[in-house]
């Protein structure tokens, strides 16, 4: 009897845990408006929990803490705006003079908590990996450009044990197979 | 195996029905319906000037130029165009409009926000629920502290503004002639340093030459901007000690506007005048009005204590049946702090008398406390010879739980109470008009002049405060 559709079977069941859920889900979004004339804003939103707008899948609050927004001006000059903890369905904003340009702005945050359920055809638990991290760059030029430039931001996904043992199992039964 | 013929009518018939089923039909004029946030970026604003961006979702797929998208804000029925559409993720989109100018609010305001638009090909959607924005009234400066300096003077400036968008290296300040801020020529705008939205701090050099008088205070940040009128007042005749203000009176006696032109330094002796002028004034509690007279009112500016003695050596103003209200009297230090127009009318409840002439009795002196919010009343009524004719010598020893009057060396009353104020105070000397406790005013006893010789604090046998008035 050939080997072959085993070995098919196997490669499939191990390659399931992988494929089986999203590997990232977005969380929120960065934007750089104009507030006024002379004054930015940048605005960042955390996408979770009721208010995900029924679109974003993170049905769970989630509540972004330590967040840090870390702005390059075109001299390297830094500005960064150490923000309070953001919580799910609301924003946060951080005031600049409208005549600053910045070549990027890294947003860093932590989840929690890091593990929630998804909805929105992503289903079921999501674990993700509790540090956040994003960098918002120019969509053309070399300066973020208020009201055009934004960006969402995922929460990266980390295998569950369970997948991690599954695919352990697969890899040392197509091991075995090889032989 | 068996052959299976391919028949076109069919399958082209299977696959407009799966179209229908897979693509959302809408008949016309029903809109698409769009789910909003439950709150617009940022959550408040200025009408007339601020942009904010509502988020939703369910947007129809397509170009959706910003004039065919109208915002509706209740209960104001207000409208106004989108000033820009930007799609965020799928059917995620972000719509920004400026507050319109037509809304005016007193107080910070809870409007709704629903949108309704079509796309570029004319496909219509509508909001199926409303999102919360909140429209602040204009800001304006509440306060400057100190709000007054001497010529020559180098002095960091708190400035305190209500629903202001401070920003550092965008908000800058201007106090008028002769007063350079942050480094910048004096009279122009300078930069400050910024504290948060409403918090900014100035550094201001007064010119030694400028004038006596109160000067605005305007505060820009981009295209907000606001001004607080006579803000700031320069003097050169009192002692950095002292503040003269520039306000209403009180609305017990608001017959007079307080103007620093009023407190003077002559012949060693500090003079507060007070004359039938007519003059435009505000405060705190009082709104914008014009009154018959002006008059003087001194607070110390930074000087505060907790036990001891006060004494000075004055001479009252007005006479009997002028309708002149003097007195100096102590209020509790949480106002001094707050306190560069005046805002200080009831201080925690806690206030002392030192001196005070009532109904235009020159021949007496209250002596009194008004603590616990007036419920404790405590003080008598002390004899002295005409007290608008005479200088005397006004004393008044506080210890915990016990006040001595004294005039001219004589102990005149004592109060000795559990509610004797124990916390620390700040003395004040005016002269107000009119009202229940001045009487009606005698034209015909205008001007009065009110000279103070010297204002001295001990605590044990150490001096904490002396001014002479030289």
């Amino acid at each position: 009897m050939s080997r072959t559709p085993w070995l098919l079977g196997v490669v499939v069941l191990t390659l399931l845990p992988a494929t089986s859920m999203a590997s990232s889900v977005t969380v929120g979004d960065i934007e750089l408006n104009n507030l006024f004339a002379g004054v930015n804003v940048f605005t960042v939103n955390n996408f979770t929990g009721s208010n995900n707008l029924g679109f974003f899948p993170v049905a769970d609050d989630v509540v972004f803490t330590d967040l840090v927004l870390t702005a390059t001006e075109s001299d390297s000059t830094v500005l960064t705006f150490n923000l309070a903890d953001l919580g799910p369905g609301s924003d946060t904003t951080s005031t600049v003079s409208d005549a600053l340009l910045f070549t990027q702005v890294v947003l860093s945050a932590t989840l929690s908590p890091a593990t929630f359920t998804l909805t929105n055809g992503d289903s079921g638990t999501f674990v993700a990996n509790p540090v956040l991290s994003f960098t918002l760059l120019p969509s053309s030029g070399s300066f973020l450009v208020a009201g055009t430039d934004s960006g969402t931001f995922d929460a990266q996904g980390v295998p569950e044990p369970s997948q991690l043992a599954l695919l352990g199992l697969g890899l040392i039964v197509i091991a075995r197979f090889r032989r | 195996m068996k052959h299976i013929s391919y028949r076109p009518i069919p399958a082209l018939l299977l696959g407009v029905l799966l179209l229908f089923l897979v693509l959302p039909i809408h008949p016309a004029g029903v809109p698409v319906l769009v789910t909003l946030s439950s709150s617009v970026s940022p959550t408040a604003g200025q009408a007339g000037l601020t942009n904010v961006s509502v988020t939703g979702s369910g947007f129809p797929s397509g170009t959706i130029p910003p004039a065919n998208v109208t915002v509706n804000l209740q209960p104001a029925g207000v409208t106004a165009s989108a000033t820009s559409v930007a799609t965020i993720s799928g059917t995620v989109r972000r719509v920004t409009f400026q507050i319109p100018a037509a809304i005016v609010v007193a107080s910070p305001t809870t409007y709704t926000v629903s949108i309704s638009g079509t796309t570029a090909t004319g496909t219509s959607f509508a909001s199926s629920n409303t999102s919360a924005l909140v429209v602040n009234p204009s800001p304006t400066i509440s306060g400057v502290n100190p709000s007054g300096g001497n010529p020559g003077q180098t002095i960091p400036v708190a400035i305190t503004g209500l629903y202001t968008t401070f920003v550092q290296g965008v908000t800058v300040a201007n106090f008028g002639a002769g007063i350079s801020v942050g480094g910048a020529a004096a009279g122009t705008s300078g930069p400050v340093a910024v504290n948060g939205p409403n918090s900014a701090t100035a550094q201001i050099v007064i010119d030694p030459a400028e004038a006596d008088g109160p000067y605005n205070v305007t505060v820009t940040t981009g295209a907000q901007q606001e001004t607080l009128s006579g803000g700031f007042v320069i003097s050169s005749v009192l002692s950095n000690q002292w503040i003269a203000f520039n306000r209403a009176g009180a609305p017990s006696s608001n017959l007079q506007c307080f103007t620093p032109n009023n407190v003077s330094v002559s012949g060693s002796n500090l003079v507060i005048t007070t004359q039938l002028q007519s003059a435009t004034c505000s405060s705190f509690d009082l709104s914008t009005a014009t009154f018959n007279y002006t008059s003087g009112y001194v607070s110390m500016r930074n000087f505060n204590f907790l036990y001891g003695t006060v004494e000075f050596r004055a001479q009252f103003g007005g006479g009997a049946n002028s309708g002149a209200w003097p007195a100096v009297w102590m209020e509790d230090v949480s106002c001094q702090a707050s306190d560069p127009t005046g805002t200080d009318n009831s201080c925690n409840g806690q206030e002392i008398d030192v001196a005070e002439i009532l109904h235009s009795d020159f021949s007496h002196v209250n002596q009194q406390i008004h603590v616990n919010n007036f419920n404790n009343n405590d003080g008598c009524t002390a004899a002295a010879t005409d007290t608008s004719q005479n200088f005397h010598v006004y004393q008044m020893v506080w210890s915990p739980g016990s006040l001595v009057w004294k005039i001219d060396g004589t102990t005149t009353c004592t109060i000795t109470q559990s509610y004797v104020p124990n916390a620390a105070m700040y003395l004040k000397i005016d002269m107000f008009m009119g009202g229940s406790a001045g009487g009606p005013v005698n034209n015909a006893s205008l001007p009065w002049t009110t000279l103070v010789d010297y204002v001295k604090v001990t605590q044990g046998s150490t001096v904490v405060f002396f001014d002479d008035f030289h």
